[in-house]
């Protein structure tokens, strides 16, 4: 619970210093930026879901996990607070790890078709 | 200033993320998909990092910036490699549009290498379904660089001859070059799809 908490004081104290940090037309673009890239995590998932094979849905796993990414960064330059950018770099390599064993296990596994 | 390159920055990554993910659902398959994706989100990606380090302007950032950075453009390329190549020997569907492909006749799907120049030994077993079966091997229509050099047929070894008639269960024993070998397994297997 304790990480949680200081998530939450971490919010409420980036929402009460944007107004002194940011201009209005940085604010507006964060926002814009932040739909953009939540549409792109949406369509990604759409692949993931239709398929229609198992290599297609990693590359959509694949490419959600650079989008979550890109949405850490975003998040990390909207909330003011720069140690949101090591959890980017965690997520990244686990990804990273995982797209790779994927691609060794779907080939040694063999024919799907 | 600053304050608008970060924000121009930060739109075009998003929008390039955008890009990979339509593109990712637009395409007809595995194989465009990973091209569009690849290219796109690491260009992506670059930008809203480049929009993060110029927001913070702090070294303690601009490394950790330079870390993702340069990690994505190093796993990115090799992760997509690795899928296509995945992908191109569990057979995914290529689309029909593709006007060439390079690997086809040189890959050998069973040992996942390309084919040499050398000429490999090759078993294949006729079964009740083949198309060679009852043919004699002369009608049969293989290719130049084929060569049968045994049936095994019940327990015995029979010298094949141009009017040697193929049967149920004989496993032919073949010198073939790998570029033959789809060809060749065209002409004696059912078509297992």
């Amino acid at each position: 619970m304790i990480p949680l908490m200081d998530m939450i004081t971490i919010l409420a104290q980036a929402e009460a210093e944007k107004s002194s940090n940011m201009n209005p037309i940085t604010d507006v673009l964060t926002y814009v930026a932040g739909a953009t890239i939540s549409t792109a995590f949406v369509v990604a998932f759409i692949r993931l879901l239709i398929g229609p094979e198992v290599p297609d849905r990693v590359v959509a796993l694949d490419l959600m996990a650079t989008v979550a990414v890109g949405a850490i960064a975003l998040l990390a330059v909207r909330m003011n607070n720069y140690i949101f950018l090591d959890a980017a770099m965690v997520l990244a390599l686990i990804f990273f790890l995982g797209t790779i064993a994927f691609a060794y296990y779907l080939e040694k596994k063999g024919d799907t078709a | 200033m600053r304050a608008l390159l970060e924000c121009i920055l930060l739109v075009t990554g998003s929008l390039f993320m955008l890009l990979a993910a339509v593109g990712i659902v637009r395409m007809p398959d595995l194989y465009t998909r990973l091209q569009v994706t690849s290219k796109a989100s690491i260009l992506g990606s670059t930008c809203i990092m480049l929009a993060v380090s110029t927001h913070f302007a702090e070294p303690a950032v601009t490394i950790r910036v330079i870390t993702i950075v340069i990690f994505f453009a190093l796993t990115i390329p090799v992760a997509t490699h690795m899928l296509a190549r995945a992908g191109y020997a569990t057979n995914v569907t290529i689309s029909k549009e593709t006007v060439v492909n390079e690997l086809e006749g040189n890959y050998d799907p069973e040992t996942h290498t390309l084919g040499g120049e050398d000429p490999v030994m090759h078993e294949f077993e006729i079964e009740a379904n083949s198309p060679a079966l009852g043919k004699r091997v002369a009608t049969l229509g293989l290719p130049p660089d084929v060569l049968i050099m045994q049936i095994h047929r019940s327990n015995a070894n029979i010298i094949p001859r141009g009017n040697t008639a193929l049967e149920k269960g004989d496993v032919l024993e073949i010198l073939v070059h790998p570029r033959m070998l789809p060809a060749v397994r065209a002409i004696l297997e059912a078509p297992h799809n």
